[in-house]
This record gives C-alpha cells, sequence and structure tokens, in this order.
C-alpha cells in the first residue's frame, strides 16, 4: 500500500502534535482524510478530478410557516441549498462518493430556534449533508465516510428526512448530523454504519469537548422487513451546554403494497435519568406516489423519583409532489400527554419545496 | 397576490421536466450486483442525462416507453471482474397497481440479459422462486427474443409466458417490459461508453 512509503516516525510526530493541538476526534478525521487523498492521488493516478463527470446538481428551495394553534403565533422559515453528488472513479472502479448541501436558512419570527442561530430572525449557513464516503477499500464491504452525516441511529438511517416535515426521533436525541468519521458497507445479509462524531451538530466547536459514539447493524434496506439495532453514546452539545446520552435502539420496518409500517424503540440515560421512547407510524402512499400521507404516535417515558411519567405526541401530515421536483407538504402536531410539565405546541405547518 | 402566483407558475413549469431525488438518499445497487455477478463487487459509475430525445428513441422501437419522471440523470454500472470488465447493471422502477417496482438489471456485452434483482418490490409475490422463474427465463435473452414474449400492442404476456407465472403474471409482465425497456435506454444513451469498453458496435 502506497502510505507505507511514509516514514513511521514522522506520522508518529504530526499524529502527536496535531493530538495535542486539536483532540482526538479531528485528527483522526485530519488522518484518515490525508490518507484517502494520499491513496487516491498515488494508487489511483488515473482518477477524474473533473467535477461535471458523473456528478448531479440541483437548486433546492423551500418555505415553511407554522401556525401554533393555542397562541395564535405564526412563524416561517426560508432554505436555499445547494445538493451537489459526484462519484469519484478510475478506469479500475469506483473511488468514493461526494455528497455537498450547503443550505442558507433564513428565519422569522420563530421562538426557541436551534441553538446556532443567535435568535428568531437569524441567518446561518447550515450543514445537511456534506461529506465523503471512500468506497475503494472493500468492494462496498466496508467503506470510510467523513464529514457531516446522519447519526447512524434507528429508522433514521435507512430513510431520508432531510429538508421534510416528516420526522422521526432525532429531537430525542438532540442531534440529527454531525461531523466526525463512520466506518460502512453493505455486506450479504447486513447493512452496517460505526460513527464517531464531535457531537456538536452544525458547526465543529469543542466547547465542553462533546463527543458521540454511535452505529446501527440492520438487515437489507431493500426487503420488506428490516430491523436494526443501534447504539448511541456520548456527550452532545445543546443550547444549555452539554448533555450526556447513553441509549439502545431497535428499529422495524414493514412494506404491503401502499402500506407503511415502521416502530423505533429506545432506551437508556438522559443525564442519568432513565429514559424510554416509542415511535411508530403507519402510512400510505398513491400508486404513482404523488401523495403520501402517515400518522405517527410518539411516547417518551422519564423515570422520576422511582414512578414512570409518560407523555403522548400524535402527529399526522401529507406530502404531494406535483411533479417530482415540486412538493407541497403539512403537518399536525399535538402534544396529547404531559412529560415532566413539558408543554408543547399545538402546531400547523405547512411547506412548499422546489429542486430545480 | 397575483405576483406569488405567477412566481409559482414559472417554479412549477421550471421543475416540471426534470427528475431528482434529494442526493443524498441515493444508493448503489450493492447487494444486485454482488447477487448477479457472483461475489463480484468491483463496479464503476457512468453517469450520464436520459432526455425527452431518448425516451421518443425508445418509443420507435416499442409500443410503450419511459415515463416522463425517468427524464434525469441515471446510473449505469459497469462491473469488473479483476479490473477487467465484464458485465453491466442498471436499476429501473417500474409502476405496479400499488406502487413502484425497482428492479436491478444485469446486462451482458451483446446487450442480452443477464438476470434481474428486485431491489424494491413491496408485494409477498415477489419472492425467491418467483426471481428464479424470471431470471431462467430471461438470462442470455436478447431484444428480439424478450420482445415475442410480449402481445404485439406489449400489454399482454404471450400465453405460453402467462401459463407458466399464473397469479404472478402481472409482475412478469412488469419485468418482461421492464427488461426490454432497460436494453433500449442502455443502447441509446451509453451509446459510446459501451462501445469503448466492449468493442461491439
Amino acid at each position: 500500500m502506497s502510505f507505507l512509503v511514509l516514514n513511521r516516525g514522522t506520522v508518529n510526530l504530526v499524529t502527536r502534535s496535531l493530538n495535542a493541538a486539536y483532540g482526538l476526534l479531528p485528527t483522526l478525521i485530519l488522518i484518515t482524510s490525508a490518507f484517502i487523498l494520499f491513496n487516491a492521488v498515488t494508487v489511483r493516478a488515473e482518477t477524474s478530478w473533473d467535477l461535471t463527470q458523473n456528478s448531479r446538481l440541483a437548486f433546492d428551495i423551500s418555505s415553511k410557516i407554522s401556525r401554533n394553534i393555542d397562541t395564535h403565533h405564526s412563524a416561517a422559515s426560508h432554505v436555499f441549498g445547494l445538493d451537489f453528488h459526484k462519484v469519484f472513479s478510475a478506469e479500475s472502479g469506483d473511488i468514493g462518493t461526494l455528497v455537498f448541501q450547503p443550505y442558507i436558512v433564513s428565519l422569522n419570527n420563530v421562538p426557541n430556534p436551534p441553538f446556532f442561530f443567535d435568535d428568531g430572525e437569524d441567518t446561518e449557513l447550515t450543514w445537511r449533508i456534506a461529506n465523503f464516503n471512500y468506497t475503494a477499500l472493500s468492494e462496498g464491504n466496508f467503506n470510510i465516510r467523513f464529514g457531516h452525516f446522519e447519526i447512524p441511529f434507528g429508522l433514521e438511517q435507512n430513510l431520508d428526512t432531510n429538508g421534510t416535515l416528516r420526522q422521526y426521533t432525532f429531537s430525542d436525541r438532540g442531534i440529527k448530523a454531525d461531523w466526525g468519521i463512520s466506518f460502512n458497507g453493505i455486506l450479504t445479509n447486513l447493512d452496517y454504519e460505526v460513527a464517531l462524531t464531535r457531537g456538536s451538530g452544525n458547526e465543529v466547536k469543542s466547547q465542553g469537548d462533546p463527543f458521540i459514539f454511535s452505529g446501527r447493524f440492520g438487515t437489507p434496506s431493500h426487503e420488506n422487513f428490516v430491523v436494526g439495532l443501534s447504539w448511541f453514546y456520548g456527550d452532545v452539545l445543546g443550547g444549555s451546554g452539554i448533555t450526556e446520552r447513553k441509549y439502545l435502539g431497535l428499529d422495524f420496518a414493514y412494506y404491503y403494497h401502499n402500506w407503511e409500517l415502521l416502530m423505533e424503540v429506545s432506551g437508556g440515560k438522559t443525564e442519568q435519568v432513565d429514559t424510554v421512547n416509542v415511535l411508530m407510524e403507519v402510512s400510505w402512499r398513491s400508486a404513482v406516489e404523488d401523495l403520501h400521507l402517515y400518522a405517527q404516535w410518539k411516547n417518551s417515558q422519564l423515570k422520576t423519583d422511582n414512578d414512570w411519567e409518560a407523555g403522548d405526541d400524535f402527529i399526522a401530515g401529507l406530502r404531494w409532489f406535483q411533479s417530482s421536483n415540486f412538493e407541497i407538504s403539512t403537518q399536525f402536531v399535538k402534544q396529547l400527554d404531559l412529560v415532566k410539565q413539558q408543554e408543547k405546541p399545538t402546531l400547523l405547518t405547512l411547506q412548499i419545496r422546489l429542486r430545480i | 397576490m397575483k405576483i406569488i402566483a405567477n412566481l409559482l407558475s414559472l417554479l412549477i413549469f421550471l421543475s416540471a421536466n426534470m427528475a431528482h431525488g434529494a442526493y443524498c438518499s441515493l444508493r448503489d445497487p450493492v447487494t444486485a450486483i454482488k447477487t448477479l455477478y457472483h461475489n463480484t463487487n468491483q463496479y464503476r459509475s457512468i453517469v450520464a442525462p436520459i432526455t425527452n430525445k431518448n425516451r421518443d428513441s425508445v418509443k420507435d422501437l416499442l409500443p410503450f416507453t419511459l415515463h416522463r419522471s425517468e427524464i434525469g440523470k441515471h446510473t449505469l454500472y459497469m462491473v469488473l471482474d479483476n479490473n477487467k470488465p465484464t458485465g453491466f447493471v442498471q436499476a429501473r422502477s417500474e409502476l405496479a397497481e400499488w406502487g413502484l417496482i425497482e428492479i436491478a438489471w444485469g446486462i451482458n456485452f451483446d446487450m442480452t440479459i443477464n438476470g434481474l434483482f428486485f431491489q424494491r418490490c413491496r408485494s409477498p409475490k415477489c419472492n425467491q422462486v418467483l426471481s428464479d422463474k424470471l431470471n431462467n427465463l430471461l438470462k442470455d435473452r436478447s431484444f428480439k427474443e424478450i420482445r415475442d414474449m410480449l402481445s404485439d400492442d406489449g400489454t399482454k404476456t404471450a400465453s405460453s409466458i402467462a401459463s407458466k407465472f399464473s397469479e404472478s403474471n402481472d409482475i412478469a409482465l412488469l419485468a418482461i417490459r421492464s427488461a426490454l425497456k432497460t436494453i433500449a435506454i442502455t443502447e441509446i444513451t451509453w451509446k459510446k461508453e459501451i462501445t469503448e469498453i466492449t468493442g461491439i458496435k
């Protein structure tokens, strides 16, 4: 292998210096990136670096308006993003895939915005997915991904919910996507991804030294019954600082004709408090898949003073695709029971989205 | 309000002929390639646009053609064995009465079918037995031989095929139509690349 030609002493010195300066995770990412780049440039010198070849590009524009039914308060967010996908290939095969999705998000009158916004009127550059998955090592069995990607946990791993009203359980863990490195692959009867990430979400922040070690092993996603086992362990950076979170999760998906049944159960601790979360969803798509109707039930349980307190949410929504690039979605969220007196608003949300 | 309505109309018009999903959800058919080419999983992606003109060219060859939503960029996978090209794989979506069926097709250099793999079929009928039957029926068959498995208007399977598949005849019909469209669109869209790779004109 080409990387062996590097002097071991030099590598050790560089690694130690980077580790001291930036910490373990950024160092790991930097070293892996350097290895992949070096390997791609030397061993696979015939690689095409033409960004227009084997690539796809789209602009993603959407606007979302939410109405709090209880307080009659309205909030909006407007999004303009780039969606770029490129496969790097050599004569001897594919080397890896780059997905690059920077999005400008502008908030208007939003109460409690995500912590990386200054306030509810802020505009920020956000990252949905921005990573390179190096696939040339073992013919798809063992790939290395680095950059910004979805935390591999539960249903989110196989089902794309980026930019949609319909979401699953990432709010239970306080983070959806993160900067870091993962090992992933598709074996004959197993899909897997194991990740070590910064724990800070949109931005690479080291405040409080957050980190997340997560992963999911699942049966093949092309089948009609899919089961996955996930874990999530780490310190997650949020608006109020670091939150320690440890969970184990089990997810199921079952498909039958137009119907889709999803379930995710996770249990663990949030700041030493025992927590159990359950999501169930039933959904229906029209035959041409231009209409998708769904209903979700979410249950959260916290153990307080040797007693379990439960909260429930009901969510119903629809997505209608006028064409494959223009869609209108709407969603209704209603809290049925409160947990720990955490009252959530009853929300009606409308979103239009265009990809050109 | 009129400005907003006009703007919306323009956006809808601009989007009408484009076919994209969010690109982070694109997945290579790794399992399909492994299954179709017996654990050979080295491949090279060749992305090319399928245009309205390509769609019309398929219509010249068949009494049916690709759906409008299939216009856009698609990937042909060239499969390699020990760095030598050994065949192609392409995934196509077909519309069943309950939703889309996605089939990954293995294609030989002479544009005969190597095999099929159900990447997504939300019917219990799409089991291994049906997959094996369809593979036996279509393996190494040419465009012309597969075309003869359908009625003249392409809406029914020939009676000899219908009797073999009985209850699964609807899926067999979809698979046969898909095989024909796949061979046609592959030859039309990736003609230059295929000629370079195979040396067959």
